[in-house]
């Protein structure tokens, strides 16, 4: 999967929006390349690509894109068409609704995770449940 | 109808041999034409009302990145080819159009590789290249708005590659770049902060909460908030060389 690559490659080559730790974006931001967070979101984030979320982000939005990586903090429902990794140093306080997901040691997962395709089926309502 | 017009500083007299030199390679690619130079005395803004008005289709500035920011506002809304021969120091410009300095420029010049680009346009001023704000603009881009959270920084809108940032003249986006202001350290130097944000903009509003701030178009014009910044597409017709940035 083509992802974001690892700190200390060549990672902001293809990036076109870069939210820096000295900036605050509030309301719904759309865009349609990779995006970078390092600073502060509030209200709505959506990309048709990826998504990184530095260590010192802080969103409090709901989050939409292809891919996510989490170091940082959200807090608000995360939608992904594609693969969400929640590296050792990010925080997640919501819903996920994901294809795939990787939750790495230490990281913080409130919410609930929906992965599409995985769906169990419902108990039916006459059927014997308590086994 | 191609016509010349030499910025003052090339009167100094180390520029002797490099203009001869390019009025004779004129003459032998055939593209001469009228040429004014700059002295004291004459304005060099004046100089290109004048050859536009006498009909001139394209127009040669030789000099440097002042030259061409000093002529810009009288091609605007004609339909005058903008040329460029880069002579003297301060050259981005040409860098970025891929001209090479002096009379190599000739060459470029004669191959006519014509793009027509973007320019910013910030309430009824334009800017090929920049436009620089100071941090305490708030930036509304229709359902978002920017703020930077340091007073120290400064927002520039590019409309050419600038500080590693990629930004194409003619694809009717503006590249808006926060930059941190500069740290003091300890032992009392300075120090560039936490690294640049980056946006894409096609139109935006730029107000601030307290007094109006001064904006600076092409290091040239100042304007003060309000202001409404949109992109005027294929706005300018610019002589470029194979080797230009974008």
């Amino acid at each position: 999967m083509a992802m974001f690559q690892r700190e200390g490659d060549n990672e902001s080559k293809d990036v076109e929006t870069v939210i820096g730790s000295t900036v605050k974006v509030e309301g719904n931001f759309v865009g349609s390349g990779d995006i970078v967070v390092e600073g502060h979101v509030a209200g709505s984030m959506k990309t048709s690509k990826n998504l990184r979320i530095g260590e010192q982000a802080v969103i409090k939005a709901d989050i939409e894109a292809a891919n996510i990586i989490v170091a940082g903090e959200v807090r608000g429902h995360v939608t992904c068409s594609g693969r969400v990794e929640i590296l050792a140093s990010g925080k997640i306080f919501g819903n996920v609704d994901t294809q795939t997901i990787a939750v790495a040691h230490g990281a913080v997962l409130h919410g609930k995770v929906c992965m599409a395709g995985h769906e169990t089926a419902e108990p039916k309502a006459e059927g014997k449940s308590g086994k | 109808m191609y016509a010349y017009i030499f910025d003052g500083f090339l009167q100094e007299r180390k520029y002797v041999h490099d203009i001869a030199q390019i009025e004779n390679r004129l003459v032998t690619l055939g593209i001469q034409g009228r040429t004014e130079k700059m002295t004291i005395l004459k304005n060099i803004q004046d100089a290109a009302r004048q050859a536009i008005k006498r009909g001139a289709e394209t127009l040669v500035v030789i000099g440097n990145d002042e030259t061409v920011t000093k002529v810009l506002p009288q091609i605007i809304d004609t339909t005058v080819t903008l040329g460029f021969i880069p002579l003297g120091p301060h050259q981005s410009i040409a860098h970025i159009l891929g001209i090479p300095t002096g009379v190599a420029a000739c060459d470029a010049l004669s191959r006519r590789i014509v793009r027509n680009i973007d320019m910013g346009k910030a309430n009824d001023a334009y800017f090929l290249f920049s436009m620089v704000a100071p941090a305490t603009v708030t930036v509304e881009c229709g359902k978002y708005s920017i703020t930077s959270l340091d007073p120290n920084g400064s927002m520039t809108f590019t409309n050419f590659p600038a500080s590693g940032v990629k930004s194409v003249p003619d694809d009717g986006v503006l590249e808006l770049i926060v930059a941190p202001g500069e740290e003091r350290k300890a032992w009392g130097g300075l120090r560039r902060g936490n690294a640049s944000s980056v946006f894409s903009i096609t139109s935006a509003k730029l107000i601030t909460a307290d007094a109006p701030a001064t904006v600076i178009l092409d290091g040239q014009v100042a304007i003060k908030t309000p202001i409404t910044l949109e992109v005027a597409r294929k706005k300018l017709a610019v002589i470029v060389g194979k080797d230009r940035g974008f």
